[in-house]
């Protein structure tokens, strides 16, 4: 052995048997050569096939393995490292000596936060694009699943309202609205027999109107509003929106609490979102616009659903900021009545009397 | 080697003990997290499995026996396809099932009533059957998961392994858990002494076997105490929940207008409560029996010569896990590496090998490893570290 070249202690085991051989290691030219006690060389290794087992800090033992061998080498002496460094390239990586770990950790928790922003911005940025290619036939398909789901979770024990009369009458407002405001979409409106004042769109056309929102509305021109408000939804895709929105914010937030089975949350509360309207207040706004132009283009008053936004307006004031119906999501319900005051311009009615008539008396 | 001492091996105050020594640290652990934290959530949850592969490999080699550090050789990509297998193993039939259901919803407008039952009837049915087979799936993948782990760790450059079929494992914990359900949880301390003999007699390291003669003797107080406090716990939730929700469930059927969102608040506060309070009580009341559990699994478990003791204490158990179950709530899950490093610690302090260890007559294992990873046990989200 060459006494020049760089020695240590270290200890050897084979991976054959639990036992731990005291050996003698020396880089030679050929590569590192590991001797036993009794002077046998037991192995050579070749610089470029030596690979560090764990990552290593100044003080404490480093490892090293033959590429995926079984045979391990413990080495006490953590300087020897810097002789075998310049002789592969492999060793590189995984050496923490020296290394600032606090600095090292301040960059990270600054690249997490980094991420997340990115995330928060970049999401809604991203929902439009991404809701716009999905293809109408999907997103008719889901709005189809999600309104039998919603109605069957909502209103369990009611049945749709199928009045032929009542039926009529909606479906000629629908194709008033529609005619007036081309779109993609075949709109198909429900009635459902619940007391719920309550009224929620699906993607791909499907609108859901309670019972409630027709007993107790001023007026068919109030109904007519709420219905132009829905269709606006449909028409901007504001449920698809959201729902791509929601899916990419669980995805991220199962990532950071590692959640894997938010998959399958995710589609349970599907149903549950857009069936709530949970919709953003620009998306309201901008569903409010388009109610009031289909009206304005329809000639229909607003007068209706302006005396509808006055009355949940007082009805937030008797019961506290939240009212727990069809306008909760809606916050500031009396600059919505403003709104439709300042800009709808239409004089004429939705329906006749007797179609009022029927569509009332739809669910008896 | 420590146990050189033990020559005569006559009397019984000179057999050696070892214990295991731990020297990872906070700050090491904890930039691993940051820059698995950062990883995951960039790649949206792929980089997990990677993540807690290099959790495992800090917290292996950093734990020693006869100063022979652990070594874990698992890679993340393993645990990445035994992932992908669990996710068509589970979510499969759950998909197939939803799409068979929704392509016979009716339709809005049309909807009799006779159909919506008839779907609401395949679903109980269809929950019912998940509901099995996420119990079955569940031992099949703690299984699954011990065998892994246990190949993927050496010593000495040996490794260790699992014989046995994960699925009769997985019937066995089935069948035992409904036994545990009818007999109202009386059987529990049985069938928990059974399916662990299952699994640690099946154990090896290298060339030589583990032998368990674990039964369920010196269980029963312990876990009487568990079972008493969950059922008064259970008892008075339900009674509160009663007198408390009652007038407004009645409300919410009979009323034309729905509750106010306080009252409806507070009865969604309520069942939340409802379920929680008793799982709460029994994690509280569960130490004991815990520790009775792994000191009873000690004391019956033997390697070739080699015996063990955990002596550790119903107070210890709550100890460590009541503090380190509020540690993840309130930070959120960031306080995970402090976590992982005190139950190393807890491991360090209390697991004892009696007897001197014979390494050199352990030859490597020749058990078949499995070449994927514990995904099953990863999807179903059990196992911390």
């Amino acid at each position: 052995m060459n006494a020049l070249n760089p020695t240590t202690d270290g200890a050897f085991t084979d991976g054959k048997l639990a036992r731990r051989h005291a050996v003698r290691v020396s880089v030679e030219t050929e590569g590192l050569r590991i001797v036993s006690d009794d002077g046998a060389i037991m192995e050579t290794w070749r610089f470029e096939d030596i690979r560090l087992v764990d990552e290593v800090y100044s003080d404490r033992p480093i490892r090293l393995k033959r590429r995926s061998g079984p045979q391990r080498l413990t080495i006490a002496n953590t300087d020897f490292l810097d002789q075998l460094r310049p002789r592969s390239r492999h060793l590189g990586r995984q050496d923490l000596r020296g290394r600032n770990i606090w600095l090292q950790g301040a960059g990270w928790i600054g690249a997490t936060f980094a991420i997340l922003l990115g995330f928060w911005f970049v999401l809604p940025l991203a929902a439009t694009p991404v809701a716009s290619i999905i293809p109408l036939s999907w997103e008719e398909g889901l709005g189809e699943a999600v309104t039998g789901q919603a109605i069957t979770l909502i209103a369990p024990k009611s049945d749709a309202c199928l009045d032929e009369g009542g039926q009529r009458a909606i479906e000629r407002l629908v194709n008033r609205f529609a005619a007036a405001m081309p779109s993609r979409y075949r709109f198909r409106v429900t009635v459902v027999d619940s007391p719920m004042e309550n009224a929620f769109a699906a993607p791909g056309g499907y609108v859901v109107i309670f019972r409630g929102l027709i007993d107790n509305a001023p007026d068919a021109n109030a109904v007519a509003g709420v219905l132009a408000h829905e269709m606006g939804h449909v028409i901007r895709r504001h449920g698809m929106n959201q729902l791509v929105k929601s899916l990419g914010f669980s995805l991220v937030i199962g990532a950071l609490i590692g959640d894997t089975s938010s998959f399958g949350g995710i589609a349970a509360g599907v149903a549950e979102q857009l069936a709530a309207s949970k919709f953003s207040r620009d998306a309201e706004r901008e569903a409010d616009e388009i109610a009031v132009d289909m009206l304005n283009r329809t000639n229909i008053s607003g007068r209706g659903l302006q005396a509808l936004f006055q009355k949940f307006a007082r009805r937030a004031d008797d019961e506290g900021e939240n009212v727990g119906r069809y306008f909760a999501s809606h916050p500031a319900t009396g600059a919505r009545a403003k709104f439709v005051q300042s800009r709808a311009k239409g004089l004429g009615n939705a329906m006749s009397i007797k179609e009022w008539q029927a569509v009332k008396g739809m669910c008896k | 080697m420590t146990s050189d001492q033990d020559q005569d091996g006559s009397a019984r105050s000179t057999v050696p003990v070892h214990k295991l020594n731990h020297d990872g640290r906070g700050a090491e652990l904890v930039l691993i997290f940051l820059v698995n934290l950062a990883l995951t959530i960039l790649t949206l949850g792929i980089y997990r499995f990677w993540a807690k592969t290099r959790i495992r490999q800090y917290v292996w080699r950093h734990t020693s026996l006869l100063d022979e550090r652990l070594e874990y050789t698992g890679r993340g990509l393993e645990m990445f396809i035994g992932f992908l297998f669990a996710l068509v193993l589970f979510y499969g039939p759950i998909i197939g099932v939803y799409v068979w259901l929704f392509s016979v919803t009716p339709s809005p407008g049309d909807t009799p009533a006779e159909a919506q039952i008839q779907t609401l009837l395949i679903l109980n049915i269809f929950v019912l059957v998940i509901i099995f087979g996420a119990a079955l799936l569940y031992y099949v993948a703690l299984f699954a998961a011990y065998r892994y782990r246990a190949s993927r760790t050496s010593w000495f450059g040996i490794r260790g392994g699992m014989e046995g079929s994960a699925w009769t494992y997985g019937f066995l914990g089935l069948g035992l858990g409904l036994l545990n359900v009818m007999s109202l949880f009386w059987t529990k301390p049985w069938a928990d002494s059974v399916v662990f003999k299952y699994r640690l007699s099946r154990s090896w390291f290298g060339s030589k076997k583990f032998e368990s003669t674990l039964d369920s003797r010196g269980l029963w107080s312990s876990y009487a105490l568990a079972w008493v406090i969950t059922a008064i716990a259970s008892a008075s939730a339900l009674w509160i929940f009663l007198v408390v929700a009652f007038p407004v469930i009645q409300q919410m059927a009979t009323g034309s207008r729905p509750p106010s969102p306080q009252i409806f608040f507070q009865f969604q506060i309520m069942i939340i409560a409802l379920f929680l309070v008793p799982i709460i009580a029994y994690q509280l009341g569960v130490c004991w029996y815990k520790a009775a559990l792994v000191r009873n699994i000690a004391r019956n478990l033997s390697y070739d010569s080699v015996r063990f003791r955990t002596e550790v204490s119903g107070g210890e158990v709550f100890a460590l896990r009541i503090p380190n179950f509020l540690l993840m709530m309130f930070t959120l899950g960031l306080a995970y590496p402090y976590v992982v490093l005190r139950v190393a610690r807890f491991i360090e302090r209390h697991v004892e090998f009696h007897g001197d260890i014979q390494t050199a007559a352990i030859e490597q294992n020749a058990i078949d490893a499995p070449w994927y990873g514990e995904g099953l046990m990863e999807f179903l989200g059990v196992g911390m570290i």
